[in-house]
């Protein structure tokens, strides 16, 4: 994630531009585009194999950064990361792939094996008894709404704060809350912990932007 | 007290970050699409679709070349194509055949059944998408998925706004290819720099984008196609996925690229868009095999209608030829 430029040291390494830096100078010089994406394709690249596997994630991958580059001029010049942008598009691609994600977690649900995790290891016997004890998990994920799925899992795996997954997706923070708030209940009652415990979102806010 | 957080992000937590040799084809597509455009075929869904299409779809296709004859007329640029009413919408079906053959630069092609045979592809790939005539509201439905509201708007605008940006086109071509740039503008900038590769993207841009466009403007248009330098229109139609004759055209840049060549069809006696489709020409390798004849390898096919409401299907089948007339 690219902050604000730190203290200027006149002896160190230049800072690199701020994506939206580059972003800007892309309208005019399109092929500063290119740099976003060794900065932020292995992420992107990860958080896709983690929810459709590796040969769905090349895919989506490449697809996040061309829709960015096509829908560049659109981009909020205020915010200096790409990061929550880039996780957005992402998030929509893989949302075309809706089957195919529940599809892995409803196998993974009911028969302990990960058709998803197949895709970058061998399976073992140890291996697919620590999936099968994910099971419920993987259960009552698949049953979330594409909605709530995209937020719980943007936060978790792919540490976005509530302000950036508000912006990735175009929801208010409030919303992120709300479905964040349902989707983990959902996950305690299926671990068997009490759904019902009230949760401190504020504090979790706090420790998001801290 | 976050057990249920830890527990989901322990989920899939050994996935691997990729490396560079694992994120180079991903990187390359990004830079070709960056500083060297080559016309967006197919739309952003159907693109999304094809890539899914690929791990599923194990097919290779035959060239199918239809008997010699069959060359283009434009006696029909006469019809007269009304225009849809604003509360109407523009139905697209496109329909996709991939195999599953890998060819890209610095990988091994891989098949399922090791061969280069050629047969009919199953399961096609169909995705279908409706836009509001005059807004560019737009609905899509994906294989196996509900309709759905599509949340970005239409690229280059309502059906509406492109027809009529394209209905008054002039006949001389080098007019008309200039009018194109000015009322279709994109912001892909082919990297040649060559005003031939300007046009051509010019022209399939409003062949593959405008759905409804006047006949006479299809005719203009196909003329001017013809005047760009370095552009290659088959003589002799082929069939598409459909099973309808097209023109296969090649672009300027298409006699550069060694391997495959992607070709747009295009309906032989109206020019309307009809897909795309990229063939191995006679004598490349399949899986360590020479071939002996072309073979497409990925084919993409449209069909547009007229409907009442978002949903609706004409006649239930791939045949939406009652919205073009």
């Amino acid at each position: 994630m690219n902050g604000p430029p730190g203290p200027s040291d006149p002896l160190g390494p230049p800072e690199p531009p701020d994506d939206v830096l580059l972003i800007a100078e892309s309208l005019e010089r399109p092929e500063a585009f290119g740099q976003l994406f060794p900065r932020h394709a292995p992420e992107i690249h990860r958080y896709a194999t983690r929810r459709l596997g590796e040969a769905a994630a090349d895919d989506i991958t490449a697809d996040t950064f061309l829709t960015a580059f096509r829908s560049r001029r659109h981009y909020d010049l205020s915010r200096p990361s790409a990061r929550p942008w880039l996780y957005g598009i992402a998030a929509n691609l893989i949302g075309r792939h809706r089957r195919t994600e529940l599809r892995g977690l409803r196998a993974l649900a009911r028969t302990g094996c990960d058709p998803i995790s197949e895709s970058w290891t061998e399976r073992s016997d140890s291996r697919v008894a620590a999936q099968a004890a994910q099971g419920p998990l993987a259960g009552a994920l698949a049953g979330l709404s594409a909605g709530d799925r995209h937020v719980l899992l943007l936060i978790a795996w792919a540490d976005l704060t509530y302000q950036e997954v508000a912006e990735a997706l175009s929801i208010p923070v409030g919303t992120v809350r709300s479905r964040l708030n349902r989707a983990r209940r959902k996950v305690r009652a299926a671990l068997g912990e009490d759904p019902t415990r009230a949760y401190d979102y504020e504090l979790q806010e706090a420790a998001d932007c801290g | 007290m976050d057990d249920d957080m830890t527990a989901v992000r322990r989920l899939r937590s050994d996935a691997p970050t990729p490396d560079r040799a694992r994120l180079a084809p991903s990187h390359q597509r990004v830079l070709d699409g960056i500083s060297a455009p080559r016309p967006q075929w197919w739309r952003g869904r159907a693109a999304a679709a094809l890539g899914a299409a690929a791990v599923t779809v194990a097919a290779v296709l035959t060239a199918q070349l239809l008997s010699p004859g069959g060359g283009s007329t434009a006696g029909s640029a006469d019809r007269v194509v009304s225009e849809p009413r604003d509360d109407q919408w523009i139905y697209r079906r496109t329909v996709i055949a991939q195999t599953n053959l890998t060819f890209a630069e610095g990988r091994d092609p891989t098949t399922e059944k090791g061969n280069g045979q050629v047969r009919t592809v199953s399961p096609l790939i169909v995705y279908e998408e409706w836009t509001n005539y005059s807004s560019g509201r737009q609905y899509h439905k994906e294989p196996g998925d509900k309709i759905r509201l599509s949340s970005d708007p239409a690229m280059f605008g309502s059906p509406k706004s492109l027809r009529s940006k394209v209905a008054g086109l002039p006949d001389d071509p080098v007019r008309l290819l200039k009018a194109l740039r000015e009322r279709i503008p994109s912001d892909e900038t082919p990297s040649s720099g060559k005003q031939a590769d300007f046009d051509y993207a010019g022209v399939l841009r409003a062949l593959r984008e405008v759905d409804h466009i006047p006949l006479k403007a299809h005719a203009s248009i196909f003329r001017a196609l013809q005047e760009i330098p370095g552009v290659a229109i088959s003589r002799v139609p082929v069939k598409d996925l459909m099973g309808r004759p097209a023109l296969v055209v090649y672009g300027p840049a298409m006699s550069e690229q060694t391997s495959q060549r992607e070709g747009v069809l295009l309906d032989p006696t109206t020019f309307e868009f009809r897909g795309v489709r990229t063939v191995l020409p006679a004598g490349g390798s399949i899986d360590g095999r020479v071939t002996s004849e072309d073979t497409v390898t990925r084919s993409l096919a449209v069909v547009t209608a007229v409907v009442d409401r978002h949903g609706q299907v004409p006649g239930g089948t791939a045949d939406g030829k009652e919205g073009s007339g």
